[in-house]
């Protein structure tokens, strides 16, 4: 070697600290402001999704400042439009669910009180242990509680929302306008040596993340419209509500598709008048899922991620435990993250080695 | 040098800072850009990336992955290359010259020889995502750069098959006159 690059150590040290530095204030402002981060995550995921949309309309001669705003507005008159159709349509199934939710809380009671009799009758260890208990009045009041407490944490939920409405169309906007910008100046802080790999890191890595959440984002969609279809032709009620949750629960791995069957099937048992909607509940889910497992995941999701099905298992557990629901739905694009650090890193450790030899 | 001259004046009145003005005026010089009018120069100007480099610092070594260009706006870059244990000088590239653009395209490229700046450098980079940047949002732009960048290496692919020719042809040479001595 000519040159030899521990001459800069000192320079490059400096750069690389001032880049550790920064991106640590980052997260700082993230960890002393945590509300900002439901709609900061909220706004990187709208990135990923609307991008495509802007270059598309950059690339046919509109500005890119131009072309966020007439996407703003399109969206502004599509959520308008739609929500005159959906929040009424939404409004009259929460009603209707609140005036029968008398009725279902009696029929719970009855169904609970009826089979809680049945076990202490036919089993004697059943009556040995729940005998003075009163199960269902004790399961009641614990359901009762729970939904208290959820009452309770409304307000602060609304302020969040309220919060969320308002950052998430700026963080998008400034995100669609000056993203490249913003990653540009960033990349500047990075020394000379580990520019080229660094750039390319972050290209591979906001490639796939882009790729993953317009997969996941269609899927959940293509989810809501088939359960929704199919409760509308059962004739089962709440069928916008029952659609969303499924929708919208969707991309959890695994979990996701179990959570989102909950409330349908509950409405299903819960429901006295109609006996064949648990059947129906059960058929819309399971070709649903099957629909999503053999066609959709496969031809959208599983061919971005390329990761062993093992290995989401297990890093969604992990991704629970840690950080609960945000972590099972971020832990499938971590891995992704993580597969091509250790990629980038193998290729760097061995490909070296094998020049050298 | 024609063409930069030509803009010279709207440098003289424009608000744009040194770094810009050396950027922009790289830019046109190069020959992969020499297509591009006044405004897509403009825009390129905002997605390079200028790399300040200090005396005998490496810009990349053979062998590594490579990821784009690099276009000379300031100093001086040495270019060797390892030949049986220690490096060889190829050349020496002056400002305006721009190495490494290979990298653009090949998907998994090796960069052949190694890079050093030799004084105080400033380099402008190019890379991949850049271009793939420039042919997702100015799809027109992106094919004059590729129609110029097919051209350069059109054209050192045939200068490298005239000096293998050349090679052959002193070779045979050489040949016939150690037979002749024998």
């Amino acid at each position: 070697m000519k040159k030899v690059i521990g001459k800069f150590w000192h320079w490059e040290f400096f750069k690389l600290f001032f880049f550790g530095f920064t991106i640590i204030g980052f997260s700082l402002v993230f960890l002393a402001v945590p509300s900002l981060f439901p709609s900061a995550f909220a706004s990187v995921i709208l990135f990923f999704v609307f991008c495509p949309t802007i270059d598309s309309l950059e690339r046919k001669g509109v500005s890119r400042t131009i072309s966020i705003t007439l996407l703003f507005l399109m969206l502004g008159g599509l959520l308008s439009i739609a929500a005159s159709y959906v929040i009424p349509q939404a409004a009259k199934e929460m009603q209707s669910f609140e005036s029968g939710s008398q009725e279902f809380l009696t029929k719970i009671h009855f169904k609970l009180k009826t089979r809680e009799s049945e076990w202490i009758k036919d089993s004697q260890l059943f009556k040995a242990v729940f005998k003075d208990y009163d199960l269902t009045s004790k399961f009641l009041n614990w359901m009762g509680d729970f939904f208290e407490k959820l009452l309770f944490n409304a307000p602060n939920f609304a302020s969040q929302v309220l919060v969320a409405l308002f950052m998430v169309p700026i963080f998008t906007f400034v995100l669609l306008k000056d993203s490249r910008k913003f990653r540009r100046h960033l990349m500047r802080l990075v020394p000379n040596r580990y520019f080229e790999t660094s750039y390319s890191l972050t290209s591979r890595i906001l490639d796939k993340m882009g790729g993953y959440v317009a997969a996941r984002i269609l899927e959940a969609a293509l989810v809501m419209m088939f359960v929704v279809i199919g409760c509308l032709i059962a004739k089962i009620p709440y069928a916008v509500m029952i659609g969303f949750f499924a929708g919208a629960t969707n991309p959890i791995p695994y979990l996701g598709p179990l959570l989102g069957a909950l409330p349908g099937i509950a409405l299903a048992i819960l429901d006295p008048t109609n006996h064949a909607q648990l059947f129906w509940m059960l058929v819309i889910y399971g070709v649903t899922n099957l629909l999503d497992t053999i066609l959709i995941f496969p031809l959208l999701v599983a061919k971005i991620v390329d990761i062993h099905p093992v290995i989401v298992v297990i890093s969604v557990f992990l991704g629970a435990q840690i950080f609960g629901m945000i972590g099972m739905l971020m832990a499938v694009p971590f891995i992704a993250i993580l597969k091509i650090l250790i990629g980038e890193l193998y290729t760097k450790i061995y490909e070296s080695t094998e020049t050298i030899q | 040098m024609k063409h930069a001259n030509r803009f010279l004046w709207l440098d003289l009145f424009s608000r744009k800072s040194e770094t810009e003005i050396t950027v922009l005026s790289t830019l046109r010089t190069n020959q992969l850009f020499s297509k591009l009018s006044e405004r897509e120069l403009n825009y390129l100007a905002k997605i390079v990336h200028v790399r300040n480099y200090k005396p005998d610092e490496t810009i990349f070594s053979q062998y590594e992955k490579g990821l784009g260009m690099y276009m000379i706006a300031k100093g001086e870059v040495e270019i060797r290359v390892a030949s049986e244990g220690e490096e060889v000088l190829v050349t020496t590239l002056s400002p305006g010259s721009f190495f490494g653009e290979l990298a653009l395209i090949d998907i998994d490229n090796k960069r052949t020889a190694s890079a050093y700046s030799i004084g105080p450098t400033i380099l402008i980079g190019f890379f991949k995502p850049d271009l793939i940047e420039i042919m997702e949002r100015k799809s027109e732009t992106g094919v004059k750069i590729l129609f110029q960048l097919s051209r350069v290496l059109g054209r050192r692919l045939s200068e490298t098959t005239e000096l293998i020719t050349q090679l052959y042809k002193e070779k045979d040479k050489y040949k016939t006159k150690l037979k002749d001595a024998a």
